[in-house]
């Protein structure tokens, strides 16, 4: 065998799919929402908003990750459950029922579920006079909590502010490494223990369905835009991202949609459904 | 070199692969409400037919018209005797005593399904009579039954057509009620079947169900999300429109935003787009009537009521269609129309009015109070998994439903 003449062949061989595929790619990247056309697009809406009254100021993601539903339900499907994770020992406790929600008191420790899924803890035992706490303790403190609670919750996000010496710390809950939008997990911390908190969750289920592209980023931009000059006259949009949306419901379980969620300077949040660019929801 | 465009190659490959696996979706802004699928269209006129008459041919001879009666759609048919309401001269009438009013001449009663708006009265029920001084007699949609007379000139000719055309073989023999029964007081002008007739037990499902409803809401069903209810419901929504399918078979479709805000909206325009939308989604059972129009909130609540056999279906919760209508279309419409589509047994040895009356009056009403005064006392179906026959003893409280096989009573 001649290996000069069969490797000369080869390169020859690969040289002409790698010209051929490069083609490919490049006709992929031009006719379907390629990134080119794509900044043409996000460039156009961003045009037309300005005609309107509606300036973006942040940087738009120029791929929408094509997504399938999620199925979630609630974190709990008993209220003494949700009890029993957080105050360790029901027995003892006070319970009172209001409407779905249930409030246990035990000690100095008050909670409530509302729906399985929206839990609220307040430790008043722990007080000021603790000395401040760094955000990384505040941050670690509060995933302790959890994991402590056995609240198995994926959270990216974590933000800490401060309240005197009080460290707040909010995060949301993710699918994957998108957020859940309509998720929420609020903390005060003090002298590294969790004084007070507050989850608005959900025990991920998985895909449901199959994955299906989303409006474009640019479409999102536009319903968003009109929804604000409708809402607000005019305004700045200074974030769009692109996650999941849930309402918590009364229920044993149910899907979350894609959705891109964009916020504005005046603190308005829009919700658009990422399948259809409807409103889902404002506030 | 060899090695390098063998993963170039490799790279490009997964792109163009990834690249054409998820093709790009755009759907449509709203999937608007798909094209009716099987449905009867029905103009909403058709639904304020009476929903039945008694003949009266002598002091003795009464016969009953059930709604699906071809006489009683005929009798109504071409407005003659909307025009005899409407031309009641207000101030001509008088007040009658029940004791007072007779139904010895020849004439008929027509029993609306919706109370008739007539000068700001609802009347349930009209009464025309011929003999030597015709006239009309209102029975009052209040309690306790107020009657009202009015002289008429001459025989209406519908009426009249009815009672030289009539043939007692094709209607059941009816007879007056007395007007009390034990300690409970019956209203005059009721009037119930003296004889036997085939009662058919039907079984069936509900007419529109699972992927066909939601077909009927939505065009594309892969943009929809569901929430399963604790209950086992479970809500198909886009996010804006909602589809419960509760487990046993009836749907509830909700939209709470609407489509687009009308600039008025009054009671006929409130039937109309009620109408529609039920044409659109499901369709009018064959025999439906309405029962209400109410305002409600800012807008109206139609209950649709529908028959089978000529007979009403009664059921837990009102009406089988109801809607909400505001000025941004129908906001909610629940549907549980059960096809009477197996005959389960045929009925012929059942109870007698009294037995169902005498059963009533030993119950209670809705309310948890004594039975004191029966209203109307009719053959009618409840939907209890199947369609039953049954006695339905109407009261100022509610309507005391006896089965009339079992004897088994439901309060609605």
């Amino acid at each position: 065998m001649n290996w000069t003449k069969a490797r000369t062949t080869l390169i020859i061989a690969f040289l002409c799919l790698d010209i051929f595929l490069g083609i490919r790619v490049w006709g992929i990247l031009q006719t379907s929402p390629g990134s080119q056309s794509r900044l043409v697009e996000v460039k156009q809406a961003k045009e037309q908003l300005a005609q309107i009254g509606v300036q973006v100021l942040c940087e738009v993601p120029l791929q929408a990750v094509p997504s399938s539903l999620v199925m979630v339900k609630p974190l709990f499907r008993e209220p003494e459950a949700a009890a029993r994770a957080l105050l360790g020992e029901v027995a003892g406790a006070s319970v009172v029922n209001l409407g779905s929600a249930t409030v246990y008191k035990k000690g100095s420790i008050t909670m409530s579920v509302d729906k399985g899924s929206i839990l609220e803890y307040l430790d008043r035992s722990i007080g000021g006079g603790l000395g401040d706490t760094k955000d990384d303790t505040a941050v670690a403190a509060v995933k302790q909590f959890m994991s402590d609670k056995g609240l198995t919750v994926s959270t990216s996000n974590f933000h800490v502010s401060r309240q005197g010496e009080l460290a707040i710390v909010n995060a949301e809950q993710t699918v994957g490494r998108m957020p859940l939008f309509g998720t929420c997990i609020y903390a005060e911390v003090l002298g590294g223990k969790v004084r007070r908190f507050k989850l608005q969750g959900l025990d991920v289920q998985g895909a449901s369905g199959y994955r299906k592209a989303l409006v474009p980023v640019s479409e999102a931009l536009q319903r968003a835009g009109r929804e604000i000059v409708r809402m607000e006259g005019k305004g700045e949009i200074v974030s769009i991202e692109q996650g999941y949306f849930t309402e918590i419901y009364d229920a044993s379980q149910w899907e979350v949609v894609p959705a891109w969620r964009v916020k504005a300077s005046s603190g308005l949040e829009l919700i658009l459904n990422g399948y259809t660019g409807e409103l889902e929801s404002a506030k | 070199m060899l090695l390098l465009l063998v993963l170039i190659s490799l790279g490009l490959s997964s792109v163009v692969w990834m690249g054409s696996s998820f093709p790009l979706i755009r759907p449509e802004r709203a999937q608007g409400l798909s094209a009716p699928g099987n449905h009867r269209e029905t103009d909403w006129r058709e639904l304020l037919v009476p929903r039945s008459a008694t003949v009266h041919l002598s002091s003795r001879d009464h016969f009953l018209l059930r709604c699906n009666d071809p006489q009683l759609a005929h009798l109504w048919s071409g407005g003659s005797l909307i025009e005899v309401l409407s031309a009641l001269k207000a101030g001509a009438q008088q007040d009658v005593k029940p004791e007072a009013v007779q139904f010895d001449s020849p004439g008929v009663t027509i029993e609306f399904a919706m109370p008739w708006q007539y000068g700001g009265m609802e009347v349930e029920s009209l009464t025309i009579a011929g003999g030597k001084n015709p006239n009309a007699i209102l029975k009052m949609a209040e309690e306790p039954g107020r009657w009202v007379r009015f002289p008429l000139k001459s025989l209406p000719v519908p009426v009249d057509t009815l009672l030289r055309e009539f043939d007692p073989k094709t209607a059941a023999r009816a007879v007056e009620l007395p007007t009390s029964y034990g300690q409970a007081a019956l209203e005059k002008g009721i009037f119930v079947p003296v004889e036997d007739v085939e009662f058919i037990h039907y079984a069936g499902d509900y007419d529109l169900q699972g992927n066909e409803a939601l077909a009927t809401f939505f065009m594309d069903s892969a943009m929809l999300r569901r929430v399963m209810e604790r209950d086992g419901a479970v809500i198909f929504t886009d996010g804006q429109r909602g589809l419960r399918l509760y487990p046993s078979g009836e749907i509830e479709f909700t939209w709470p935003q609407g489509e687009e805000t009308q600039a008025s909206l009054d009671r006929q325009k409130a039937l109309e787009e009620a109408g529609k939308f039920v044409s659109q989604h499901g369709g009018f059972p064959v025999e439906s009537r309405v029962k209400s129009v109410r305002e409600a909130g800012e807008g109206y609540h139609v209950e649709i009521d529908y028959f089978v056999d000529g007979y009403p279906v009664l059921r837990r919760g009102g009406s089988a269609i109801q809607l909400d209508v505001d000025r941004s279309g129908v906001k909610r419409y629940f549907r549980g129309v059960r096809k009477a589509s197996r005959v389960v047994d045929t009925l012929q040895d059942e109870l007698s009015w009294k037995d169902a009356l005498a059963i009533a009056v030993r119950s209670q009403a809705p309310d948890g109070k004594a039975v004191t005064v029966v209203r109307r006392i009719y053959r009618c179906y409840i939907d209890e998994g199947s369609l039953r026959p049954a006695w339905a003893v109407e009261t100022y409280r509610g309507i005391i439903v006896v089965d009339s096989v079992s004897g088994q009573v439901t309060l609605l």
